[in-house]
C-alpha cells in the first residue's frame, strides 16, 4: 500500500462477548411446528441461545460492554462515543446506547446513539469508531452489536434468531490487540428482509435473501477489499463472515477462496444461532480469544436491506495479555442450559395473555 | 380440425434458462427468448406477435402485454394479441397461432410464451397461482394446487394398489433428463428413496413431486410453409383442446383426465409417437395422462416409468427429455412454449438433451389445474 490507510491509525483494545444461557434445540421447534427434521439440517444449526425473561438487547450490551472494558483497561470515562447496533432495542424511540453508557460510567462527555442496518448496525458503529478515533477527536470509543432477534413462530427464521450481543474498544494503534489495517463497506437498496412499522416480526424475501443479497454484497465487499489492499485469501489465518445460518458463511468464504481452517474458528451460529448484530463480529470475538500475534484476520459482517463491511486486522503483541481478562466466547457457549418450547415463548414473550377480569 | 392446406412450419426456437432471473423483468425475459427464436428464423420479419402469459396479470401486472413486447422487441406495427388459459396458456397460443395461418390471416408468427413466478414472496405467489383452479368451488375452499393433485395420488395410489416408492421415480427420472437441458432450472439428479422423503407438502406429495417457481420465456417462430422464409424446424401437424369438468370431485371418475380424452378424441386417432412432452405439475399428473393417452394401462403407467419404459433406453414413447414440468421447470404460460422448442429441436436434430436420435413424431400435452382444460399438439420431423 503505497498510502497510509486512516484506519491504520486504530485498533481494537478491548473486545467481549455474551450469551444468555438457555439453549433451545432445532428439534423442539420441528416438534412444536411439524417441520421434517432436515427442515433445519441443511441450516447446520444445532441449538439457538434464547435470553432470559430479565434481560434484553440493552443488558447483554452491558455484558459484553463490561467485558470489552475489561480487557481494554482503560477508564470508561475515556470512551466519547457509544453506538449501539440492534434491531430489537427494547424503546423504538429513546436510545439504548445511553443505557449502556450509564451502566458501564462511560456518561456523560460522551456521543451515544443506536444505529439501525438490520445485521450490519454493529458493524456501521465499529467504522464510525474507528473514523472517530483516527480523526483525533477522541482516544476511545465503543462499537456494540446486540440482538434478541424477533421471528414469528412458525416462521423459518424461528430456526436461526437467537440472542447474543459482543462490544469493541476502538483506540489508538499503540496499545491495541488487533489494528485495523484496511476497511471497506459496500450497500445498496436491496429489500431482502426488512420489519414495517409497529409490526412484531419480519418479513423476508425466501430465496432473494441469498445471491442478491447476502453473496453479492459480502463478495462485492471482500473482493473489492481484495483487490485494494493486494492480499489473497491464503494470507489470512482466519476468515469470519456474516452467519444467517451455519451453511451461507461456508459458502460464501469457500467462494472467495477461503479454506475451512480458516472459516471454522469464527463460525458461531452453529452453537447458538444468528445472533444478528452480533452475528459475525463474536465470530470475532472468538477469534481474538484465541489469536496469536501477527496473525493477519478478515471479518465481514452483512445487513439485510443491504450492504456489508469487510475488514482486514493484524493481531499484535498486546494480545497475549488480554485473551485472559475476561470471560471467552466458548465460556459462555459451555455455560448452556437447554429449554423446551414453552419456557421458550415464556422467555421470549410469544405467551402473550389478556388482561384478568 | 381445419381442413386448410396450408402447412405450418416452426422456423425458430428461443429459451431462456429458467432461474429465479429477479433483475430481469417479463419484457426482458420475452426479449430474450423473442431475439434467439427470431435470430433463428433468418429473419425479424413477422406479421404478429402472440404471447402467451398467465401470471403477468397478477404478478407484475401488465394488460395488452403482447403489444408491449412487441415493441421492445422493436416490431411497430405488428398485430399482437396475448393469450390466456392458465398453464395450458402456450398450447392455447399455438392453436390460435397455427389457426391464423391456416386461414392465411397472418403468414409469420411470432408466439413468446413468458411469465414471472418471483416478483413476490411464494405466499402471495401460491395464493394466485390457486386461481388456477376454480375460484367459485375449489380454490375458493382452498383445496387446489398440491392439495388436489395429493387427494387425486391417494386415490390412485389406493384404487391400484401402487406404492408411494413406485410413484417416486416420475420425479427422479424428470431430474435425471434435465441434467442434460441447457434451460432447465433444476439440472441435477434425485434418487426415488430422496423423493419420499423430501419435506411434505400435501401428504402423500412432497417438494420433490412438485415444480419449482422458476421465471422463464421461450419463444418460436411459425410460417406458412408455402412463404418459407427460415429453415423448417418441425412441422405442426395438428393443435386440439377440450373443456372438462372444473373440479375432479365433479367427474365420474376423478381419475379420468376427461378434458384430455375429450381433446385426443379430436385427434382422430393416435400413431406412433417418438417423443411426448406431458404436464407434470405434480407427478401424478404425468402418469394419468399417460393412461388417457392410452401410452399405459389404467394403474400401470407408475410401474413402467419405474421399470424405465419412458426412458431413453426404453420401449416406450420418449417422455420428458426435457425433465418435465418437475425439473426443468414450470414458468406458468411460458412452459407449453418451452416444450415446442424442446420437441422442434429434437425432431430437428439440434436438441442437445436426452433424446434417442431418430425421433419422427413428437406429441405435447398441457392441461390446466387438475384438467379444467386440456390440449395436444402433434409435430412432424420436416423430411428431406
Amino acid at each position: 500500500m503505497t498510502q497510509e490507510r486512516p484506519e491504520s491509525r486504530t485498533g481494537i483494545h478491548g473486545w467481549g462477548a455474551y450469551v444468555p444461557r438457555w439453549r433451545l434445540p432445532m428439534e423442539e421447534i420441528t416438534r412444536v411446528w411439524g417441520w421434517p427434521p432436515h427442515q433445519y439440517k441443511g441450516l447446520n444449526v444445532k441449538e439457538k441461545s434464547v435470553d432470559s425473561p430479565d434481560e434484553d438487547s440493552t443488558t447483554m450490551a452491558i455484558e459484553a460492554g463490561y467485558n470489552a472494558l475489561l480487557r481494554a483497561k482503560v477508564d470508561p470515562s475515556e470512551i466519547k462515543a457509544v453506538f449501539f447496533g440492534s434491531e430489537s432495542k427494547p424503546y423504538a424511540v429513546k436510545p439504548s446506547a445511553t443505557i449502556v453508557a450509564e451502566a458501564l460510567g462511560i456518561t456523560p462527555v460522551t456521543m451515544a446513539s443506536d444505529l439501525e442496518f438490520a445485521c450490519r448496525a454493529g458493524s456501521e458503529g465499529l467504522r464510525a469508531s474507528i473514523g472517530l478515533v483516527s480523526s483525533g477527536m477522541m482516544k476511545y470509543a465503543m462499537a456494540i452489536g446486540s440482538d434478541t432477534a424477533q421471528a414469528e413462530p412458525g416462521d423459518v427464521l424461528e430456526f436461526t434468531a437467537s440472542s447474543g450481543a459482543v462490544a469493541f474498544i476502538v483506540g489508538p494503534r499503540e496499545g491495541a490487540a488487533a489494528v485495523f489495517e484496511a476497511t471497506y463497506t459496500y450497500v445498496t437498496d436491496t429489500p431482502d428482509f426488512w420489519r414495517r412499522a409497529l409490526k412484531p416480526y419480519p418479513r423476508h424475501g425466501e430465496g432473494f435473501t441469498g445471491e442478491p443479497a447476502y453473496f453479492h454484497h459480502i463478495m462485492s465487499s471482500v473482493k473489492n477489499l481484495l483487490e485494494e489492499t493486494g492480499y489473497k485469501p491464503s494470507d489470512f489465518k482466519y476468515a469470519v463472515f456474516h452467519q444467517p445460518n451455519g451453511k451461507f458463511p461456508v459458502r460464501v468464504g469457500k467462494r472467495l477462496g477461503f479454506t475451512m481452517e480458516q472459516i471454522e474458528p469464527g463460525l458461531v451460529t452453529p452453537f447458538i444461532g444468528n445472533t444478528y448484530n452480533a452475528s459475525a463480529l463474536l465470530g470475532l470475538a472468538r477469534v481474538l480469544d484465541r489469536a496469536e500475534p501477527g496473525d493477519l484476520i478478515l471479518v465481514a459482517p452483512f445487513g439485510s436491506g443491504a450492504g456489508s463491511d469487510t475488514y482486514i486486522l493484524r493481531v499484535t503483541d498486546a494480545i497475549k495479555e488480554k485473551q485472559g481478562l475476561a470471560p471467552r466466547f466458548d465460556d459462555y457457549l459451555a455455560r448452556r442450559k437447554t429449554i423446551d418450547y414453552a419456557l421458550y415463548t415464556r422467555y421470549r414473550k410469544i405467551l402473550t395473555m389478556l388482561p384478568r377480569g | 380440425m381445419n381442413d386448410s392446406m396450408v402447412k405450418v412450419y416452426i422456423t425458430g426456437t428461443g429459451a431462456v434458462k429458467i432461474a429465479r432471473h429477479y433483475p430481469l423483468g417479463v419484457r426482458d425475459l420475452a426479449f430474450q427468448a423473442g431475439k434467439q427464436a427470431l435470430a433463428e428464423s433468418g429473419s425479424d420479419n413477422v406479421d404478429f406477435v402472440i404471447v402467451a402469459s398467465s401470471l403477468s396479470y397478477l404478478q407484475a401486472p401488465q394488460l395488452d402485454l403482447a403489444s408491449y413486447i412487441a415493441s421492445s422487441l422493436g416490431l411497430h406495427g405488428v398485430r399482437a394479441l396475448t393469450i390466456e388459459a392458465g398453464e395450458s396458456s402456450g398450447l392455447a397460443a399455438l392453436e390460435t397461432a397455427v389457426s391464423l395461418i391456416k386461414s392465411e390471416e397472418a403468414s409469420r408468427i411470432l408466439l413468446i410464451g413468458v411469465d414471472k413466478m418471483t416478483e413476490h414472496p411464494s405466499g402471495p405467489t401460491y395464493a394466485m397461482l390457486q386461481t388456477l383452479y376454480d375460484t367459485e368451488s375449489d380454490a375458493y375452499y382452498n383445496i387446489g394446487h398440491a392439495s388436489i393433485a395429493a387427494l387425486l395420488m391417494r386415490l390412485y395410489m389406493e384404487k391400484y394398489e401402487v406404492d408411494r416408492l413406485t410413484l417416486a421415480y416420475w420425479p427422479a427420472m424428470m431430474h435425471m433428463h434435465a441434467k442434460n437441458n441447457p434451460h432447465a432450472m433444476l439440472p441435477f439428479a434425485v434418487a426415488p428413496e430422496k423423493v419420499m422423503t423430501a419435506m411434505p407438502i400435501a401428504e402423500p406429495i412432497t417438494l420433490l413431486d412438485a415444480y419449482p417457481l422458476g421465471d422463464g420465456a421461450a419463444a418460436i417462430v411459425l410460417e406458412n410453409g408455402d412463404e418459407l422464409e427460415g429453415r423448417p424446424l418441425a412441422e405442426i401437424e395438428s393443435v386440439v383442446s377440450a373443456t372438462g369438468m372444473p373440479s375432479p370431485a365433479l367427474r365420474d371418475d376423478p381419475l379420468d383426465l376427461e378434458s384430455l380424452r375429450t381433446a385426443l378424441g379430436r385427434l382422430g386417432g393416435l400413431e406412433k409417437i417418438d417423443v411426448i412432452e406431458l404436464h407434470d405439475s405434480f407427478s401424478i399428473y404425468g402418469l394419468l395422462e399417460l393412461e388417457t393417452l392410452g401410452l399405459a394401462e389404467k394403474g400401470e403407467s407408475a410401474k413402467l416409468v419405474a421399470e424405465g419404459y419412458f426412458s431413453a433406453e426404453g420401449e416406450g414413447p420418449l417422455v420428458n427429455p426435457s425433465g418435465g414440468l418437475k425439473a426443468r421447470g414450470h414458468p406458468i404460460g411460458a412452459t407449453d412454449v418451452y416444450k415446442l422448442v424442446e420437441v422442434s429441436r429434437i425432431l430437428a436434430g439440434t436438441w442437445q438433451g436426452v433424446k434417442r436420435g431418430g425421433e419422427e413424431t413428437g406429441m405435447i400435452v398441457s392441461i390446466n389445474a387438475a384438467g379444467s382444460s386440456a390440449r395436444i399438439a402433434l409435430l412432424r420431423k420436416v423430411s428431406g
